[in-house]
């Protein structure tokens, strides 16, 4: 599904030019489930964005479902995310104004489904996510897990290929947080490929493989079973 | 004694904490000027445009409301009037009969004065090779009595002594003399008489209702005047009172009015009044004899116009005042924590705002001296801001006190009523509770706006919709000069050679020009008559090419053949016909005065006075001896410049005593228009600066929207947003504001300019479509204005939005 060769990113402001990724390879294929670990600044959100087509790479080559897109430009990145590509980011990042069911509607609105489709498509993930009897709430009405639920929902409601997400548990409590792996891990069993960033040993451990990156490189893969 | 002591030290500390204080409020409003530059620039900007505009206004205002204030009689002075009272029309007349004054001054005593002048009339005065025509007045001898003017040199009380002289403006001096000294000086007035300077007074003042070049005395013993004398049925001079201070001016009119008619018995029509001087300039509509208003009504329009823009200035401060406090809101919080109290920070936002008034009051008025010339030319006044003036600064002190209070009031009162804890938490939503407010303020913005350009255009409309009238008669390539015993002498002369020219294709005298009615009278008596008919109609003297040089259409009858027996011959118009009631009008015996007529022919209306008025009923007779004015239709292949050069050798020649002056009938037409034309360019400008003081502030407040929204957006863009989207989703919560402001703002403005209308008889229907066009603008304008502001928040990387929390 993804394989990006020698990738380059570097961020230039006025005094310093750092070098976010350099030269990075690596490869995830269909169905993986894969978390990406390393100390902080080492480039795994910057890795992450450019992998959700959010942010273009400087150099190098990145290959998604055989498509070089590494020099598409932002009209075509936002089309092929928005039907590929979900999120789940650690602050969660709902619309406050919105309620559940619209926050988790907004991604169906804008890939052109449906009123009728996407009511039917809101309600069964929401099931999923057991937050359904919380679907007219407002998002700071709902405790951190909640939130992140509704998040992941929003992610897979246009059941994307492509999960990814930035330390998912990282605002959460232990058990809210093993309540959103076990949730990535089904939607895992269920086909989605998941490329998730985390500091945690424990969530790694979830994953089928952990990537671990220093200084824009990754430096071992650990495969686990 | 230590008592003493102790309260001096405490006097002092409070001096020091009070001074600490100001000066410490000033030092954080000025910082806040800096820190947050876009919303100061767009708050001085609004500001300075709205103060502008209001000092512009009320400079214009103020000229209005002081015409003739300069008057030391202004209290005391009436022009005195008569309602006649026709059947068709009762119509406010200033004409007196010459008697009049010195009668009344006689006969009352609580009239100090009453002195009678004729109507603005012209003279060519000559002095050396100079010959020039000047507009003037003759006058009773107490007029410097009445009126004040500043004498230059001479003065009042010998100025008129002599039926010879003559008063002159500084510039009429200037123009015969130069910088030689007038006095005594001899001009010869139209080729005759010898006239001689007595006194020079300064050129009346703009805002002066009477305006004169020249000043001269009546000669009683001229056989005319001696005749004139006695005359209490003709009238053509205004008469002037000047009464004693408390006097009852009800019963003085009652009185004047049984002396006229004791004086004419035959004039049962006519009642006096005497017109206060305060009223001259303001209220000089009469509709049914009655005073309707006037000038007022614009004056009045305009200074609420003048508030409403400074208004809309101020409420772009206040929204984005709270719109701002949103970002504020921890610093209040933390504020208060520290035991600055309610008080204080009220007063924090009003020096704030104080602040921002004052550099924008500074700034306006540089702008306002810059722009005077223009703003001159275009209201056609000498304005100018007197800094010498109190009045100029306590006309600023009230702006600035107004604005800042105004717009920092309700920013003051919402912000210190922040829940610290709230605040200080982050449970406090600071939108949530200014944004209803907000929205409000924005709707009463846009549905000023949205008034005044609707009134804008129908000001247009109408003014277009009376231009395109159907005036009767053809305006274009007419030009008209003013007749004199010369050109009466040698008209056969003239005409002929003026044809020679080929320049012209016909020529007529006429007893005024075709922009103006000179003459109104009872309508003439016929057989058949209804008892009570009492008409008054207008009338009109010519020769023959009437029609032909007018480009007039007969309707009935043929035009005058130009022969002797046309001396008895009257022609209609088409509205003397409907008014009389006439069937059969051609070959009906006319009676007026001594004789009898026939009409011989009906003409079309011509619209010779207002544009906005239907056409009166008129008479027009064949008599060359009694016109003023001649009137040439040009070639109109000839060019102009050699058709007026070869036209003025011909009048050289035949009129010498004369300068060759001449008027376009479309250029005087035009000046029917001055008014409308004024108000229209006005309501033009002003509503121009309001929607565009409007459009800043939404750009500010769009800016703010964004700033609040620009998580959302990202979030938004990461699950596929497209930036069209992203801006139609900013653009809507203002546009359903925008489009709330319209549905508010049309009837009203319908209303209003309806009410507008119905002053003028001749008008426009306003259309449905006008207002979908205007509400189709202010949308569109609101979409880019807020577009163009959103544009870089929805074009942005959405990563970057999303990593700064
Ligand atoms: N927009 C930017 N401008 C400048 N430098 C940036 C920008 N974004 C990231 N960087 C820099 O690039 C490097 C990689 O940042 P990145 O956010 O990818 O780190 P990270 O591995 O996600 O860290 P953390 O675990 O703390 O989230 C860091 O040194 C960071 O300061
Ligand atoms: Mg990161």
């Amino acid at each position: 599904m993804i394989k990006i060769t020698e990738l380059e990113k570097v961020y230039r402001t006025e005094e310093v030019e750092t070098i976010a990724l350099n030269k990075l390879t690596m490869e995830v294929k269909d169905g993986e489930f894969v978390a990406v670990m390393g100390p902080s600044g080492c480039g795994k959100s910057t890795l992450l964005n450019i992998l959700g087509l959010l942010d273009d790479p400087d150099n190098g080559s990145f290959m998604f479902n055989n498509i070089e897109v590494a020099h598409f430009n932002e009209r075509k990145r936002a089309d092929l995310r928005k039907h590929n590509i979900g999120f789940v980011f650690q602050s969660f990042n709902l619309i406050d104004e919105l309620t559940v069911f619209e926050n988790v509607e907004l991604p169906l609105i804008y890939t052109g489904v449906k009123a009728a489709e996407r009511k039917k498509r809101v309600e069964e993930v929401l099931d999923k996510v057991q937050i359904m009897h919380r679907r007219n709430h407002y998002p700071q009405q709902l405790s951190g897990g909640q939130q992140q639920r509704v998040a992941v929902a929003r992610a897979v409601v246009n059941h994307p290929k492509l999960i990814l997400a930035d330390e998912p548990t990282g605002n959460l409590d232990s058990h809210n947080g093993n309540e959103v792996m076990e949730l990535l891990t089904e939607l895992n069993e269920q086909g989605t490929t998941i490329v998730m960033v985390t500091h945690s040993e424990h969530d790694a451990r979830y994953s089928h493989r952990i990537i671990r990156m220093l200084d824009g490189q990754t430096v071992t893969e650990n495969v686990l079973v | 004694m230590i008592q003493k002591n102790k309260n001096q030290v405490n006097h002092f500390i409070i001096q020091i904490i009070v001074q600490t204080m100001i000066k410490n409020y000033l030092k954080i409003a000025w910082r806040n000027l800096f820190r947050n530059k876009g919303f100061s620039i767009t708050n001085i900007l609004g500001l300075t445009i709205g103060i502008t505009c209001t000092i512009l206004i009320f400079l214009w205002v103020r000229d209005e409301r002081t015409y003739d204030k300069f008057q030391k009689n202004y209290d005391n002075i009436y022009q005195l009037m008569a309602n006649r009272d026709f059947k068709n029309n009762i119509m406010t007349d200033p004409n007196m009969v010459l008697p009049l004054a010195s009668t009344l001054e006689k006969t009352y005593p609580q009239i100090k004065n009453a002195v009678v002048t004729t109507q603005d009339e012209w003279d060519v005065f000559s002095y050396q090779d100079k010959k020039i025509k000047k507009t003037g007045l003759t006058v009773g001898g107490n007029f410097f009595d009445v009126f004040s003017w500043k004498f230059i040199k001479g003065n009042a009380a010998t100025a008129l002594s002599d039926p010879f002289s003559v008063v002159l403006t500084e510039s009429s001096a200037k123009a015969f003399f130069g910088d030689d000294d007038p006095i005594n000086k001899v001009l010869k007035m139209n080729n005759t008489t010898s006239m001689k300077v007595t006194s020079v007074v300064a050129d009346p003042p703009g805002n002066s209702s009477i305006q004169f070049e020249f000043i001269k005395p009546f000669n009683y013993s001229d056989p005319t005047v001696k005749n004139d004398m006695n005359e209490w049925l003709n009238s053509s001079w205004r008469v002037y009172l000047q009464v004693a201070p408390g006097t009852n001016m009800a019963e003085l009119d009652k009185n004047i009015t049984a002396l006229k008619i004791q004086r004419s018995p035959d004039d049962k029509i006519s009642t006096y009044f005497s017109f206060p001087m305060s009223r001259w300039r303001l209220y000089s509509d009469f509709k049914d004899g009655k005073n309707t208003g006037g000038m007022i009504e614009y004056v009045r329009l305009f200074t609420i116009i003048a508030i409403i823009i400074l208004l809309i200035a101020c409420v772009n401060f206040m929204n984005l005042s709270t719109a701002r406090s949103e970002k504020r809101a921890k610093e209040v919080g933390v504020r208060k924590t520290l035991g600055s109290d309610k008080k204080q920070l009220t007063l924090q936002f009003f020096f704030e705002s104080m602040m921002i008034a004052f550099i924008a009051f500074i700034f306006s008025v540089g702008i306002v001296f810059l722009l005077l010339p223009a703003f001159n030319s275009l209201v056609d006044k000498h304005l100018f801001l007197d800094i010498a003036q109190p009045y100029v600064w306590i006309g600023g002190l009230v702006i600035i006190l107004f604005t800042g209070v105004v717009a920092g009031s309700y920013p003051a009162l919402y912000l210190s009523s922040f829940n610290p804890i709230k605040v200080l938490k982050g449970t406090f939503l600071a939108g949530k509770q200014a944004v209803l407010p907000r929205r409000i303020l924005v709707v009463a913005q846009f549905v000023i706006s949205i008034l005044l350009i609707s009134a804008t255009i129908i000001v247009y409309q109408q003014i277009q919709h009376v231009k395109k009238r159907d005036m009767g008669y053809n305006a274009d390539n007419l030009i008209m000069l003013d007749s004199s015993p010369d050109i009466q002498k040698n008209y056969t002369a003239i005409k002929d050679e003026l044809q020679k020219t080929g320049m012209v294709n016909s020529v007529v005298r006429t007893f005024s020009p075709i922009t103006d009615i000179w003459w109104k009278s009872p309508a003439p008596h016929w057989d058949g008559e209804p008892a009570d008919a009492k008409i008054i109609v207008t009338g009109f003297a010519t020769d023959g090419d009437f029609t032909k040089t007018l480009g007039i259409k007969m309707l009935q009858g043929k035009d005058f053949s130009a022969m002797p027996s046309d001396s008895s011959a009257m022609m209609l118009n088409k509205a003397a016909v409907e008014v009389m009631g006439l069937k059969t009008p051609i070959g009906m015996q006319m009676r007026y005065g001594p004789k009898t007529y026939t009409v011989t022919g009906v003409t079309d209306n011509v619209v010779m006075e207002s544009p906005f008025k239907p056409v009166q009923p008129m008479i027009i007779f064949y008599d060359p001896n009694n016109t003023n004015m001649v009137c040439l239709r040009l070639n109109n292949t000839a060019p102009l410049q050699k058709a007026l050069k070869s036209i003025e050798a011909v009048f050289k020649t035949y009129n010498p005593s004369i300068p060759f002056e001449y008027k376009f009938a479309d250029k005087e037409f035009e000046k029917k228009f001055i008014t409308e034309e004024l108000i229209s360019k006005l309501t033009n400008i002003f509503a121009g600066l309001a929607i565009f003081i409007c459009c800043i502030g939404l750009a500010g407040l769009a800016s703010f929207t964004i700033e609040k929204r620009i998580r959302e957006i990202g979030i938004r863009k990461v699950l596929g947003s497209s930036v069209q989207q992203i801006l139609l989703l900013i653009s809507t919560e203002f546009l359903k504001l925008v489009f709330i402001a319209f549905v508010i703002a049309m009837p009203l403005a319908w209303w209003a300019m309806n009410n507008w209308l119905e002053k003028y008889e001749y008008r426009i229907h306003i259309s449905v479509w006008l207002f979908a066009l205007v509400g189709f603008l202010v949308l569109l304008l609101t979409l880019v204005v807020v577009s163009l502001n959103t544009l870089r928040a929805a074009t942005a990387n959405p990563v970057k939005s999303l990593r700064t929390e």
